[in-house]
């Protein structure tokens, strides 16, 4: 399994990621979940880092991009409860890599994935943007 | 005029329009008016305050300026959605929170809820909802009738 764990000052704005496990966020709508997708897929960019960043306006090919993307180190499932399934979860490759999704609810079996919820601290204003693992 | 909730895609009248997609349409078709109630709901729901129909101050305007409307988060371009377009119907899955803590102030609309879904709660208890046929002025009778349908 990856991790993600980077320091990165973007236009005066500081970010300090840390994510260690495949996770699954909760966090209500508004908390900076997408900006910290978008945060890691900037990341991926300039470190020539594969990834592959997905939400519900891919809703209609959601299982195409995940099948070319299959190696991709880092995957983000952005608004997950509108498209997420078992058939899709099956095709992620859990072991090599990192998978981040958000959702509101258990729209699966979380647990059968080896994913548990994430516990995490976010400070999000307007000089900086800090994920902090929690346990 | 009430706010209709339906608890399940299910429920919806044939015929009706379902939107899933609530970033994709809220490009397309609603913008930020001026008016109370847009500037609440980007107050309130991402610390942001409204420039023009197409732009607004997010809560790091200092370092990265004015943002396109598309930057807003999926909660409150939901809730835009919602009190623009009352003849469509809104899936709220991708955002339950957001939308539920609006709810007293949106007095029309369309929405689809799953009551299993978190339900969160602005302090004010007074509502206008039609719910399977069952209007409801207060949350205090409205969420154990979510709970009821739920388990």
């Amino acid at each position: 399994m990856r991790c993600l764990d980077f320091k990165k000052e973007i236009n005066g704005f500081k970010v300090d990621i840390n994510i260690p496990t495949n996770t699954v966020f909760f966090s209500p709508s508004g908390t900076g979940i997408s900006f910290l997708f978008s945060l890691i897929a900037h990341y991926c960019l300039e470190n020539g880092i594969s990834f592959c960043k997905i939400d519900e306006s891919s809703t209609d090919e959601v299982k195409n991009i995940l099948i070319k993307n299959r190696k991709a180190v880092v995957i983000m499932l952005d608004n997950a409860d509108l498209y997420l399934n078992t058939e899709l979860m099956d095709l992620l490759d859990m072991e090599n890599s990192l998978v981040l999704i958000r959702a509101h609810g258990p729209v699966i079996n979380f647990l059968k994935y080896n994913i548990t919820p994430s516990s995490y601290r976010i400070e999000f204003d307007e000089e900086k943007f800090l994920l902090t693992y929690d346990r | 005029m009430s706010l209709n909730i339906y608890l399940s895609e299910k429920d919806i009248p044939e015929g009706s329009e379902l939107i899933l997609k609530n970033n994709a349409f809220f490009s397309l078709n609603t913008c930020l008016p001026d008016d109370e109630f847009t500037a609440k709901v980007l107050k309130e729901l991402d610390l942001a305050e409204r420039v023009s129909s197409f732009e607004f101050l997010g809560r790091n305007s200092r370092l990265m300026g004015t943002l396109h409307k598309d930057r807003l988060s999926t909660g409150a371009k939901t809730v835009l959605n919602i009190k623009q377009h009352p003849e469509k119907i809104f899936c709220t899955r991708a955002c339950p929170e957001p939308v539920t803590s609006f709810i007293p102030f949106l007095t029309e609309g369309n929405i689809v809820f799953d009551p299993k879904s978190p339900f969160k709660r602005c302090g004010i208890n007074e509502c206008d909802i039609l719910c399977n046929g069952i209007r409801f002025t207060t949350l205090l009778d409205f969420i154990p009738y979510l709970w009821d349908k739920a388990f």
